[in-house]
């Protein structure tokens, strides 16, 4: 694997993770 | 022309990141939002309902309708802007893994709840069977689509366009058509179209002007590096004199 699909492999796994962790933190301001 | 491709400015670079990055974030914080709500209201029996002409027998935890609501609308706006930024950047995407997400994550919840309901209720077996559901709606085509989805990261050169997105299905094709032709002994004809490689026979030895054309298409998309364009255009040349 080249360089540079690693890096667009981790960054969409980050953005992944990013986007979890952000709905869990809306949810609870939310709902709370 | 691809990002993948060698010479990029780094501008496009960050440009495309950014955009790739905020487009699936949002995805994945919208799929994430319908699954927490989901969880929400099977905490309070699986059912709610507010306002309207009827007086709701259970009210909705606070909040939860309009994070469920902009969840689901805001998932599939998502899903099209990252569509569009991975196809305009020529960015391998992750998109055939939204849909296994989407149910295998509410299937999950399903399967749960019914296994230990609110309450003193025994086994729920309309919420198991709906997890089944789901589980096969989203199992089936994570395992189908999740190996040509990796090869578009493992690949040198994932095709351009939109095979880049959900995988490749000239691909399967032509390996599919390989394996049944290996089997039954049959030799791959040049003439086969899944089995044949267009990139390395000239269309028509006579003519170089297409040939060229094709050199050069196949380096605008990122196919070829500048290094290798430059040298299969000085061969292609050196040849023909």
């Amino acid at each position: 694997m080249s360089g540079s699909r690693w890096y667009w492999l981790i960054l969409q796994l980050a953005a992944i993770a990013t986007g979890i962790y952000l709905a869990n933190l809306l949810f609870d301001a939310v709902t709370t | 022309m691809s990002i993948l491709a060698a010479g990029t400015p780094v501008t496009e670079r960050v440009r495309a990141s950014i955009g790739v990055f905020i487009s699936l974030a949002g995805v994945a914080c919208c799929i994430t939002l319908v699954f927490l709500g989901m969880r929400a209201v099977m905490d309070i029996g699986g059912v709610c309902a507010e306002g309207g002409p009827f007086v709701p027998r259970q009210s909705c935890p606070d909040g939860v309708p309009a994070l469920m609501i902009g969840g689901i609308w805001g998932g599939i706006i998502f899903v099209g802007v990252y569509v569009w930024q991975t196809i305009k950047w020529g960015v391998p995407s992750l998109l055939a893994l939204a849909w296994p997400a989407l149910f295998l994550s509410l299937g999950w919840n399903f399967f749960e709840y019914a296994l230990d309901p609110p309450g003193d209720e025994g086994l729920v077996w309309s919420w198991l069977i709906c997890g089944i559901l789901f589980f096969v709606m989203g199992g089936i085509p994570l395992i189908a689509a999740f190996g040509p989805m990796m090869r578009n990261f493992t690949e040198e050169r994932p095709p351009p366009g939109f095979g880049s997105v959900i995988g490749d299905p000239v691909r399967v094709l032509r390996d599919l058509s390989a394996s049944v032709r290996s089997r039954s002994g049959t030799s791959t004809g040049a003439s086969d179209p899944f089995t044949s490689s267009p990139s390395t026979e000239p269309a028509d030895p006579s003519d170089l002007v297409g040939e060229l054309e094709r050199l050069d298409a196949l380096h605008r998309s990122g196919a070829l590096g500048d290094s290798e364009y430059a040298a299969a255009k000085r061969k292609l040349l050196e040849d023909r004199q």
